[in-house]
């Protein structure tokens, strides 16, 4: 059984995942998605009795052939790259500076 | 209705003189008309497009009217050996299709044309069935209740009142065939997302086994649970469409090399004395009488059949209390998976359009404004679970818990050849009915079609019954890639029940 001292859930923390997701929610889901958060961790630590199980990612084996023959195929298009690009110029995918 | 009675005016004089409405008939008696010619692809797809466009549930995002006309009048001499041949069908707003707009449901999609098709689409399209639209979905597949973020509710087809859901996400899909428009529709199911729409609208909604059916194109959600399905009326047809499209994909890894097996024939052979378990700790969750009684008169007819019913109750071992936390496993595993696979949604490759100075502004204004609530709940839940002061005690242990509830599945269906209860513990809710905090949220019933997703485990609903005039269903689980099986058992079920040319004697009386 897993026990430790649990610390509330807090809307700073909900900001704080935002962050590391790049989206904003309002300050009435902020304060939901806090109390949510400290249930899950309340469930979750109260979960009774000796979990011997390694943990599972998938529900059976997953077989990679990663190292397939190359196959030659005819790439894509400038004009299939770019076509749904919301920002474009001069045949190019127009981005924001990353470097002021 | 207008629309039927032209489309019937054009096939009149097909069946003795009455008006047909094909649509409502299985795959092998459509495929049959079009092969003595009685009906022709583009009939078919003209009717349909008529009842899509006359449908007040939103069950389309968009039509291809142009393209399926096309494809439809271009079929000229039917392939008696492919049943598919001329078949219109939809599919769920989340599958890749070449040079059309498929957004997911969601703003940060909106504008996006896929680059390529789908395998599944690919497999269609080669099979010549036709598809004439993409249907509503809840957001990214992110969500239970059927409300589209750009087209909003997808209303039931048995409530004309229009305050009852279809369920979600493949809302749009169930409630497609459910209201007759198309014989079959594709779904994803990830958590319930094929098996409860289909209990609330009526229909066969069918979960393969995971890797059954490649997911190459299927927008990701969370791909360790992610199943392509999809919605039929009849199990054959189920047997028919699982055909077409299983098998190994190259481009999808995950998608299994076992062998398919000729599901259409052998749906038809009876199982000898197949062993069915009902697990009281879901069904005891069931607190609806009409449902209750529906599924212990079904258990019965089943035992008089030949079939051997057990029952079992963990009581108060652990399997009993994993049943309670089922909703908030599959939410921690799923949600952490569906952060990392749409984190490629950032507005500056596809999508929506925002200005900002920097690329971190312009990603974080546009998934703001992209994604609706619901989506940003999962992300959030999904960063929690994932992050350095929780992953250990919430992520993995519910991955610990997760194996253990698989590993519990795959013993009990050793000695059982089918898990069974009642798809849903009710009739489809009202869009307004009050929702339950995490922790009221434990009752299996609710939630125990996720054990086929978290385990793998192929898994159908089937009608059962209705009350209130609203359909409910029953749903069985089997072993891993043994759907022959698992569609025999059905089409037995079918034949018993009788509801499946019962519900379109019901829906030609309204």
């Amino acid at each position: 059984m897993y026990t430790f001292a649990m610390n509330p859930i807090l809307e700073r923390d909900i900001l704080g995942y935002e962050d590391s997701l790049l989206l904003s929610v309002d300050e009435t889901q902020r304060k939901e998605l806090a109390d949510e958060c400290d249930a899950l961790a309340h469930i979750f630590a109260n979960a009774k009795g000796p979990i011997s199980e390694e943990p599972m990612f998938f529900p059976f084996d997953v077989e990679q052939d990663t190292l397939r023959e190359d196959i030659a195929v005819a790439p894509l298009s400038r004009e299939e790259v770019l076509c749904n690009a919301p920002k474009t110029q001069e045949g190019q995918i127009k981005v924001p500076k990353v470097v002021r | 209705m207008q629309c039927s009675e032209d489309a019937g005016r054009a096939n009149q004089g097909t069946e003795g003189g009455a008006i047909m409405k094909y649509l409502s008939l299985p795959l092998t008696r459509i495929h049959e008309a079009l092969v003595q010619k009685r009906v022709t692809p583009l009939q078919l797809v003209q009717e349909a497009l008529c009842l899509a466009k006359e449908d007040t549930c939103h069950c389309f995002e968009i039509l291809f009217e142009e393209d399926a006309l096309a494809f439809a009048a271009s079929l000229k001499e039917p392939e008696k050996e492919n049943l598919l041949w001329g078949i219109p069908y939809a599919a769920k707003n989340n599958f890749a299709v070449k040079g059309v707009e498929v957004n997911g449901s969601s703003r940060i999609l909106q504008g996006y044309h896929p680059l390529y098709n789908a395998t599944v689409i690919k497999k269609l399209s080669a099979s010549k069935a036709i598809l004439i639209g993409m249907t509503s979905m809840d957001e990214l597949a992110l969500g239970g209740a059927g409300v589209s973020l750009l087209s909003g509710p997808i209303y039931n087809p048995y409530d004309p009142r229009h305050e009852r859901m279809i369920g979600g996400s493949s809302a749009g899909s169930a409630a497609a065939v459910s209201a007759g428009i198309v014989p079959f529709a594709l779904g994803s199911d990830t958590g319930d997302s094929v098996r409860k729409p289909a209990s609330y609208g009526g229909v066969i909604g069918l979960k393969p086994t995971w890797g059954r059916i490649s997911r190459y194109g299927l927008y990701p959600f969370a791909p360790s649970m992610d199943t392509v399905g999809f919605f039929a009326r009849y199990v054959e047809d189920a047997a028919i469409v699982l055909e077409a499209l299983s098998g190994r994909d190259e481009r999808d890894f995950s998608s299994s090399k076992e062998k398919v097996d000729p599901y259409f024939l052998q749906c038809k052979t009876p199982l000898s004395q197949p062993r069915v378990l009902v697990i009281d700790d879901i069904v005891n969750g069931v607190k609806d009488k009409m449902v209750r009684e529906s599924f212990e008169r079904a258990l019965h007819q089943m035992t008089e059949d030949g079939v051997e019913v057990a029952h079992v109750s963990f009581s108060r071992k652990s399997f009993s209390r994993d049943l309670k936390l089922l909703y908030p496993i599959y939410l921690v595993l799923s949600s952490a998976e569906a952060v990392s696979n749409d984190a490629c949604l950032d507005g500056i490759k596809y999508g929506i359009d925002v200005d900002a100075e920097n690329y971190r502004d312009l990603m974080r204004k546009a998934r703001s404004a992209g994604f609706g609530k619901e989506a940003k709940r999962r992300f959030v839940l999904g960063a929690f679970a994932m992050s350095k002061e929780y992953h250990e005690t919430v992520y993995m242990t519910a991955a610990r818990i997760r194996h253990r509830i698989a590993s519990t599945l795959n013993d009990l269906l050793i000695q059982y050849d089918f898990i069974i209860a009642p798809t849903s513990p009710s009739i489809a809710p009202r869009f307004d009915y009050p929702k339950k905090s995490l922790e009221e949220n434990n009752n299996p019933a609710d939630h125990h079609l996720i054990l086929g997703n978290l385990a793998g485990l192929p898994s159908i609903s089937l009608p059962l019954g209705y009350e209130e005039g609203m359909p409910f269903g029953i749903n069985v689980m089997g072993r891993a890639f043994d759907e022959s099986r698992l569609l025999s058992f059905a089409l037995a079920f079918e034949k018993r029940s009788g509801l499946c040319s019962e519900y379109y004697g019901k829906k030609e009386r309204q």
